[in-house]
């Protein structure tokens, strides 16, 4: 099909009566990305790429189930982050990427510092004052949409843990608001 | 979707690449994951800066997957003859259409009429056996859970039991049916045999699958085959092997279809020929 006049939804719908030429247009668009973002939370390339194509494969069998109530874009990274999850629990001893390692107790690095330019913006120096692992929990709850069950899963920790660390970073965040 | 984002607003060079390399990025990394699921330019920025190598790797991957399940040729050819694509694909899935078992039925079926033509009472015995007998293990083999492929496939099917139970038959009836009856034209003696044989074969069909459930599908099978070629063998012993199939014995066979089919009706809520027998 021609590509470019479709819309991401055109897509899955195509998909869904077994287009073939939409499933790679859709793959296009968005496998870099998808990867890029699974690669911040899993350092191995090799589960990434595996994360990738399950993915596609399960957006191509289940591309009739796209109601459209989200973007495709979430959509698929609800795919994805929920193949990782199962991925990393049949694969114990993986890698975390960047976003999930904890760090060596630095709050920002200078390296974000000079992206940010910006050291007074609130929400920025409130996210810096939470520690990492807080950082992490909210990050996968509040950005990823994940439940603090599949959170748990994600970092290896108990799931009391993630809620109780949730609340602490929202206590933090509120303080520094405030 | 822009309406959430401030226009014109989009990732800087630095920040993409700060996000690809694997710097840790505390409050960048959530702020360009954020953007990125608005913003289709920004993530086509980003995708320049991917590698190849695993974006291509997974996609080999995801064209095998999607290009293997291709249709056999049975189905291909029930699907072009208009049978819709579920039951097409419960029937190609029965033992009965494999190759192998098409071949075989073919000539064991062919033999035995030649020999019925030329071969006299003998030749005329060994068809009246296996003409019937054919459709029988057909049934056999495509129902017995140890056999059969779709066994699973069949189990969790959304169709009723029954309704199930008599596609798949049908679907053997189609292999097993057409030879012997093409051979049934061509008999000597009289008219009426060139289709009397077809009452053994529904009696024996019709009574593998009420008694399959309870005995096993093989076992049963193998019990009717020789009830029946002991009948035959002994109608030759005493008069005409076309005695076993004779008026008389047409209407017990037939009686026996009748109990067979209440049989089948009466146990059908529960009907699952799929037994696990092993």
């Amino acid at each position: 099909m021609a590509a470019c006049d479709f819309t991401d939804a055109d897509l899955l719908h195509a998909m869904a009566g077994r287009d073939e030429g939409a499933l790679r247009e859709l793959y296009d668009r968005h496998a870099r990305w998808l990867s890029a973002r699974l690669a911040r939370r899993c350092a191995d390339p090799d589960a990434v790429a595996d994360v990738l194509q399950d993915t596609f494969i399960a957006a191509w069998e289940g591309a009739g189930k796209f109601r459209g109530d989200v973007e495709v874009p979430a959509w698929l990274w609800g795919i994805a982050i929920r193949r990782l999850i199962s991925r990393l629990r049949k694969q114990t001893g993986l890698r975390l990427g960047p976003s999930l390692v904890e760090n060596d107790g630095e709050d920002i690095s200078a390296e974000e510092r000079v992206l940010l330019r910006l050291e007074n913006v609130d929400v920025g120096t409130a996210l810096a004052r939470i520690s990492p692992e807080l950082r992490a929990v909210l990050q996968l709850t509040v950005l990823d949409g994940l439940s603090t069950r599949e959170a748990a899963v994600l970092l290896g920790i108990p799931r009391g843990t993630v809620k109780s660390r949730l609340r602490r970073a929202r206590t933090t965040m509120r303080e520094e608001l405030a | 979707m822009s309406w959430q984002s401030t226009p014109g607003w989009h990732l800087d060079e630095a920040s993409l690449q700060a996000y690809v390399g694997g710097s840790r990025l505390s409050v960048v990394g959530p702020s360009v994951e954020a953007h990125l699921l608005d913003c289709a330019g920004c993530r086509a920025r980003l995708g320049e800066l991917v590698p190849d190598e695993a974006v291509t790797r997974a996609w080999t991957a995801i064209r095998a997957h999607v290009e293997a399940p291709r249709a056999g040729v049975v189905e291909r050819v029930m699907r072009w003859l208009g049978v819709p694509e579920g039951p097409a694909r419960l029937l190609a899935a029965v033992p009965a259409f494999r190759g192998s078992w098409l071949l075989g039925l073919f000539f064991v079926t062919l033999f035995a009429g030649i020999a019925a033509v030329f071969a006299g009472e003998f030749g005329m015995a060994l068809f009246l056996i296996v003409a019937p007998l054919a459709p029988v293990a057909g049934v056999a083999l495509s129902f017995g859970g140890d056999a059969d492929p779709a066994h699973e496939l069949v189990t969790v099917t959304p169709h009723s039991a029954l309704r199930l139970l008599l596609l798949r038959t049908a679907g053997v009836l189609v292999t097993s049916l057409p030879v012997a009856a093409l051979a049934g034209t061509v008999l000597p003696g009289p008219d009426w045999l060139a289709v009397a044989w077809l009452t053994p074969a529904v009696a024996g069909v019709t009574l593998t699958l009420a008694l399959a459930p309870l005995f096993g599908a093989t076992a049963t099978a193998a019990t009717i085959s020789a009830c029946w070629s002991a009948s035959v063998v002994t109608a030759q012993r005493m008069s005409d092997p076309a005695a076993a199939v004779a008026p008389t014995m047409q209407l017990v066979l037939l009686l026996l279809t009748l109990l067979a089919l209440l049989t089948l009706v009466i146990r059908y809520p529960s009907l699952d020929l799929l037994e696990r027998q092993s």
